[in-house]
């Protein structure tokens, strides 16, 4: 199949290095893809492109709505992040295609886009037609509110508004699948997240050196390293033995208060907060880290790329019983509950801390979990047949379209008795029982 | 099921074959109104379909007028009328519910979409004219429907008789008309000529003139006459009546009275026909009962001159309107 | 029996499929029955197929007792007494998919081809019985759809209108000009007779272009004044004098999906056809030296065939004569297509 797969391909983005990964994967089982930065304005600095493989931007749908011909199928990645995906947005209305969701959170997406591109009522009215006028009063009413995040996950995530467009979906998590299943006319695959590790990890570590303790990712409040600072405090053990490295882009006032946190715990010497670093430096704190914590909540992605990387480079991760989590093997990572967060994330680093074998044989499991399931190869190999399946929807998908569309011009509301079986007609005549 | 619509699409399909450089075909849509769920089947079935190789289409009933075309005039005898007068008077299978009301809503909205699509429209009649603008806010000229054979009807002499023509059913009311014969003062007769719609319609007639005693004054001549010999009574009638209830267009009857210089009886209620029948100038207005359809008749049927004059002022007023078969198709072709 | 005939058209194309379904409409009317017609518009463009599918899925005509649905997507059409009479498919997705008329071959297209396959498995199951207009089109619905059909030929309006006035010596070709009809081997043929037989060429359609070439042809093989070729429309009337004196009627589409009305015109006026062994379903109709000759459809194998009709007029009488009974023989009569469509 000829493939258009729109992606952020901007330096700094894990889906853009995720698509960097796949589309190999896909071209060398016979498939000719074209990458399509959905970001807003062109990259200055994108990522490397992999071999033989075109990178256009998104824009070129619009401006040349010829070279949309060419392509047999659509392929839209799906994150929070507006600038990334504002091209997707864009032209997913008039281009319909397979979505692949990143994120299950797409607040921030939407909110972004309602910013510059739709009117007030007309955003209002789409979140009422998915979650109900009342939620859809609630999301502007809290939308400064501290707690704001978690009650949007549990509440209003926006996962619908997208999935509706999508010709079918893939999720990276079984957590939220049946939501997309929910929403799209088309069929819907759970594929782990690929990602890849270098395959030569050398072991940098000295005998008697601190054990290191290492998250990665952007650093904010979801991502609970005070939690991790506070237990590293509150265990003489800990204190004395270990490092904590704090690696990923920060805030600044976010950055403030960590410092004050950590100065005021008098843990300068223990913990250290890095900030953005490059790829070399990323590969090299994986390489010498002991444990890895990856802790989220709520869990706002599909899958935690971050987390894959740290088995892929076969640690011992103590993470969140929550979302992607929790759909790890209980033998490979160390699941703690949210609500004892506090002794049981200090009891597993103790523990942790003194048993070398322990964390051999955690990260051993995970590296060999990670190695079958994440692979690019393995996720290329599970997403075709969605591919194929989406392909051979487009037809049915574009006079359902067709007919949304006068439904709509006829006044008809999408939850009218009319609106279903119309779709029912049209699903015995043209589709079997796929479904 | 042929019904005046129809045989308006036939008649305007001929004359359009015989203008130069145009040809035509009538497309016939199937519409069913139950259960009443159902007419958003039709709206939405009429609006998907798709029509090729056509470079002008003319829409004259609902939910046909609905297909789209981007050359679309609309012609438009009456709407579906359950969803607008009929069912404000109770008389629809559209039920006063949350559900009924939304199918109302769906038929609003595709009627006002199709008025503000279509290139032109125009209404049959005054009456439907009115209905368009009080339901749907819009202003539509009145475009009458043109009889066929307008050479077949002119005033040839006066032999005294009140003729009535047409179809004969209840709605068409002659069994009013000869109620009325019994109260007539005046040695007025009256000769009924059309095809009856059932045998009991014309079984009631006969009955009528039986029990009343009206066969010195009554002529029944029912069953289906061809044009000629219609043509035949009203050239010699000195008037004609014609008194549907509520109908919206003026009847071909009516047309053919006017054509031939003869005054018509009509009644107060029965619609588009007041257009042409003005009380005392070109007939006479009646109330919807025999004695005052009497002194209709006796008026009209007692005083040739006076109504060789209403007739000559009858025919005055239909020439006024124009309404002939070249000025039509020049209208809807432009 | 309240009955409706149900077929889809394009306004103003007039062609067999119309007249199938309105002399049908005349012939049930005479013996008494009431029926409606009920034409739909219908556009092939393909990226207007599915949806066009869904509206003719949703018409209701609950009314009839049983509907007799011709032209697709009429066969769609919901019905608890449906009975189809099939003519063809959306041709370009099923027999004429790989040549040049078809769509692309892209992936779009081949799965939209699939679902309107899955439509049409699902609206050919639920009739009560599928007649199709030739054995062509039965194997076409047994290849394509896995369906059984009953042949049922489609007869003339007015059979008894035809009749033989002797046999003159022209050999005529009536039918709707065009390529495919391939008229253009008629007139090569006449460049290689060597009798004194004579051709006329007469289109019940005007077609400009291939007319032009036509009488190009025939001038550059110098058989203009043996060869008359009329592009204007011919009554009914004139049409059946002209068959009527004619020697034999010369009709050789390219693989044809029916035997065509001209074959019958011919057959009822007892003449014999001249036809190819490629011209598909004519050969339903035509057996070599029973009814007509049938030749490889190359000019010298017609032209054998004109003159050999030319020297031997028994030969002319006798064909001619099984072409009338064959008509017999096939039962091609509105009283059998009516007793089976209302079995």
């Amino acid at each position: 199949m000829n493939i258009a797969w729109f992606t952020p391909y901007q330096q700094g983005s894990a889906i853009a290095k995720f698509s960097s990964l796949v589309v190999p994967a896909l071209a060398a089982r016979g498939h000719s893809i074209t990458l399509f930065s959905s970001d807003r304005q062109p990259p200055i600095e994108h990522r490397r492109l992999p071999e033989g493989i075109e990178l256009l931007h998104w824009s070129l749908f619009e401006t040349a709505p010829e070279v949309a011909d060419a392509y047999d199928l659509v392929v839209y990645n799906i994150g929070d992040h507006p600038e990334y995906h504002f091209g997707v947005l864009k032209l997913i209305d008039r281009y319909t295609g397979v979505c692949i969701f990143h994120d299950f959170y797409l607040v921030d997406l939407f909110r972004g886009w309602c910013a510059t591109e739709i009117e007030k009522p007309l955003a209002h009215s789409i979140v009422a037609s998915i979650y109900g006028e009342e939620i859809a009063k609630e999301l502007w009413a809290r939308e400064l509110q501290p707690d704001f995040q978690e009650w949007a996950a549990s509440h209003v995530p926006m996962t619908e508004w997208v999935a509706r467009k999508a010709l079918a979906a893939v999720a990276h998590a079984p957590f939220y699948k049946q939501r997309l299943a929910d929403s799209t006319a088309g069929p819907v695959t759970v594929i782990p997240l690929a990602s890849n590790a270098p395959r030569n990890i050398a072991r940098i570590r000295g005998q008697n050196g601190p054990v290191r303790i290492l998250s990665v990712g952007v650093v904010n409040p979801n991502k609970r390293v005070e939690a991790v600072i506070n237990a590293v405090a509150g265990s003489p053990a800990l204190r004395n033995r270990c490092e904590y490295n704090i690696v990923g882009s920060i805030e600044l006032s976010y950055r403030a208060k960590l410092q004050s946190l950590i100065a005021d715990l008098g843990l300068q010497d223990a913990v250290h907060v890095h900030g953005e670093v490059s790829d070399f430096e990323l590969h090299w704190r994986f390489a010498e880290a002991d444990v890895l914590t990856c802790l989220r909540w709520p869990a706002l992605e599909g899958a935690s790329g971050s987390c894959i990387e740290a088995m892929s480079y076969g640690k011992a991760v103590i993470v969140i019983d929550t979302g992607f989590y929790s759909s790890i093997p209980s033998d490979c990572v160390l699941k703690i509950n949210l609500a004892r967060e506090a002794q049981e994330l200090a009891q597993h680093l103790e523990r942790l801390v003194v048993d070398v074998n322990e964390r051999e044989v955690l990260g051993k499991r995970a590296l060999d979990w990670a190695r079958r399931e994440y692979a690019p190869e393995t996720y290329a190999q599970r997403i075709e047949p969605l591919l194929e399946a989406a392909a051979e929807g487009k037809p049915s998908a574009d006079a359902l379209k067709q007919i949304g569309l006068t439904l709509r011009a006829m006044g008809v509301r999408y939850d009218d008795p009319f609106v279903s079986r119309v779709g029912s007609e049209f699903r015995t005549l043209f589709c079997g029982d796929w479904r | 099921m042929r019904g005046g619509a129809e045989e308006l699409a036939s008649n305007l399909c001929a004359r359009l074959n015989s203008t130069p450089g145009v040809i035509a075909e009538v497309l016939r849509v199937p519409f069913s109104w139950e259960p009443f769920e159902r007419l958003a089947d039709e709206i939405f079935l009429n609006r998907t379909l798709r029509l090729s190789n056509v470079d002008k289409a003319i829409g004259l009933k609902f939910p046909a007028y609905l297909i789209p075309h981007e050359n679309k005039v609309l012609w438009v005898l009456h709407q579906f009328r359950q969803a607008y007068d009929l069912r404000d008077r109770g008389e629809s299978n559209i039920p006063q519910t949350p559900a009924g009301e939304k199918i109302c809503e769906l038929i609003r909205r595709a009627d006002a979409e199709v008025f503000s699509a279509s290139h032109r429209i125009f209404a049959q009649s005054v009456v439907t004219r009115e209905r368009m603008k009080r339901y749907n806010g819009v202003e539509a000229p009145v475009l009458m429907q043109p009889m066929n054979y307008p050479e077949l009807f002119t005033n040839c002499g006066d032999s005294g008789y009140l003729f009535a023509g047409g179809r004969i059913n209840p709605g068409k009311r002659q069994h009013l008309l000869v109620e009325a014969m019994a109260e007539i003062k005046s040695g007025a007769k009256l000769i009924v000529a059309g095809p009856p719609d059932t045998p009991e319609d014309a079984n009631r007639l006969q009955e009528m003139v039986g029990r009343l005693k009206l066969e010195d004054r009554v002529v029944l001549d029912l069953g289906y006459h061809p044009l000629a010999k219609i043509a035949d009574y009203v050239n010699h009638a000195r008037a004609c009546a014609c008194l549907p209830v509520d109908e919206d267009a003026i009847a071909y009857v009516t047309m053919e009275a006017a054509s031939a210089s003869k005054p018509v009886i009509t009644l107060t209620d029965s619609g588009g026909i007041l257009q042409l029948v003005i009380d005392g100038e070109t007939g006479c207005v009646a109330s919807p009962d025999p004695k005052s359809i009497a002194e209709a008749i006796d008026l009209l049927c007692s005083d040739p001159a006076r109504s060789a004059h209403m007739g000559r002022a009858a025919r005055r007023l239909w020439d006024s309107f124009e309404v002939t078969w070249p000025k039509t198709i020049e209208k809807l072709l432009s | 029996m309240r009955l409706v005939l149900f077929s889809s058209y394009v306004p103003f194309v007039n062609g067999g499929g119309r007249f199938i379904v309105e002399w049908l409409e005349e012939k049930l009317r005479e013996r008494g029955h009431q029926v409606e017609r009920v034409y739909l518009p219908f556009s092939d463009d393909p990226k207007e197929l599915l949806w066009q599918m869904t509206a003719f899925r949703l018409v209701n005509i609950d009314s009839a007792d049983r509907v007799i649905c011709f032209r697709p997507p009429s066969h769609l059409l919901q019905h608890p007494n449906k009975v189809l009479w099939f003519i063809h498919h959306l041709r370009g997705f099923y027999d004429l998919w790989n040549t040049d008329g078809a769509p692309p071959h892209t992936r779009y297209y081949k799965a939209l081809r699939r679902a309107i396959f899955q439509a049409d498995r699902v609206a050919l199951n639920e009739a009560r019985a599928i007649f199709a207009n030739s054995r062509v089109v039965q194997k076409r619905l047994k290849k394509f759809n896995d369906v059984d059909s009953s042949v049922l030929y489609p007869p003339l309006l007015d059979p008894t209108a035809y009749c033989n006035r002797g046999y003159s010596d022209e050999v005529i070709y009536i039918s709707r000009l065009g390529r495919y009809k391939r008229q253009h081997l008629l007139v090569e043929a006449m460049a290689q007779v060597k009798t004194a037989v004579r051709a006329r060429i007469c289109g019940a359609v005007p077609g400009a272009v291939y007319t032009k070439e036509l009488l190009r042809l025939a001038s550059k093989l110098g058989v203009a004044d043996r060869v008359s070729i009329e592009n204007r429309w011919i009554s009914e009337e004139e049409k059946r004098d002209v068959i009527g004196r004619s020697l034999a009627m010369a009709y050789f589409p390219l693989d044809e999906d029916s035997y065509g009305y001209p074959t019958l015109e011919a057959a009822h006026s007892c003449k014999p056809l001249i036809t190819t062994t490629d011209a598909g379903g004519v050969l339903e109709f035509v057996t070599h030296e029973h009814n007509g000759l049938v030749c490889d459809p190359d000019p010298k194998a017609v032209a054998e065939a004109l003159d050999r009709f030319y020297s031997d007029r028994e030969l002319v009488k006798t064909l001619g004569s099984n072409a009338a009974q064959t008509v017999e023989k096939l039962h091609i009569n509105w009283d059998n297509v009516i007793d089976s469509l209302l079995a």
